[in-house]
């Protein structure tokens, strides 16, 4: 397909101010790096889009590199030391399949 | 059944300065290994590497040592040991001479590679005593 991996996700935290795209990039980035270190948290990562009012964006990764930045996603905790959570909408290797279906509703 | 398989690494402590007498032990080995698996692999690594992860035979005098590591993550151990340079307090390097899956085939390399080195070495010293000193601590082999 086209190489990549598309991630449809939100930012979930308690705090209401708006996080920087740059910052929410940097989490993920610094997640992968303590998990899988210097070699193997080797990455490539877009933040395609992001809503700073919602939390919600799009993340890009190779396709060889998927599994990893989802695990690293799911285990990140705390953004800006506050308690948070990533919810994974949807992933597809096509950005067309990250459209709403019937199946959300 | 389902069996656990094992890599024995054996590498050769390779000191910066080659006149001073370094001292290792096991602890000091694992610790400087997992130390750096760490920082290049990070906590999967760590996970993944320190079931059965063993400093098995380490040998102060020939400063050679066998590592016992489980068989996949012996690839992430493998790959970081050129990387390292410094083992404790000391600056030195690690040369891996051999990769094996028993400990007996590392015991017969061993002692091979100990008779090369006794080959080379044996005809510089001068005092019989001396002599069969170097012998036994060169060519002793037991492992914990």
């Amino acid at each position: 397909m086209s190489g990549y991996y598309y991630i449809d996700f939100t930012l979930k935290t308690k705090e209401t101010k708006e996080p920087l795209p740059i910052y929410v990039k940097g989490s993920i980035e610094q997640s992968l790096r303590t998990i899988y270190g210097e070699i193997g948290g080797i990455s490539t990562v877009d933040l395609i889009k992001f809503d700073r009012e919602t939390g919600r964006g799009i993340l890009r990764v190779p396709e060889s590199n998927y599994v990893k930045t989802r695990t690293a996603l799911t285990l990140i905790s705390k953004f800006q030391e506050v308690p948070c959570h990533f919810q994974v909408h949807a992933a597809s290797p096509v950005i067309l399949g990250l459209l709403k279906t019937h199946v959300e509703f | 059944m389902v069996r656990v398989k094992n890599r024995y690494i054996v590498v050769q402590i390779v000191p910066e300065v080659d006149a001073g007498k370094i001292s290792f032990n096991d602890s000091v080995l694992s610790r400087c290994v997992m130390k750096n698996v760490g920082k290049y692999y990070g906590e999967f690594g760590i996970g993944s590497t320190e079931y059965g992860f063993r400093v098995k035979y380490c040998n102060d005098k020939t400063r050679i040592a066998v590592i016992r590591v489980r068989h996949r993550p012996h690839r992430f151990v493998t790959s970081i040991l050129p990387l390292i340079c410094v083992i404790g307090d000391h600056k030195a390097k690690f040369r891996t001479l051999y990769t094996g899956a028993t400990i007996m085939q590392c015991n017969k390399f061993i002692v091979k590679h100990q008779r090369d080195v006794l080959d080379k070495t044996i005809g510089t010293i001068d005092s019989a005593k001396e002599r069969s000193d170097f012998l036994k601590n060169i060519m002793e082999f037991s492992v914990d």
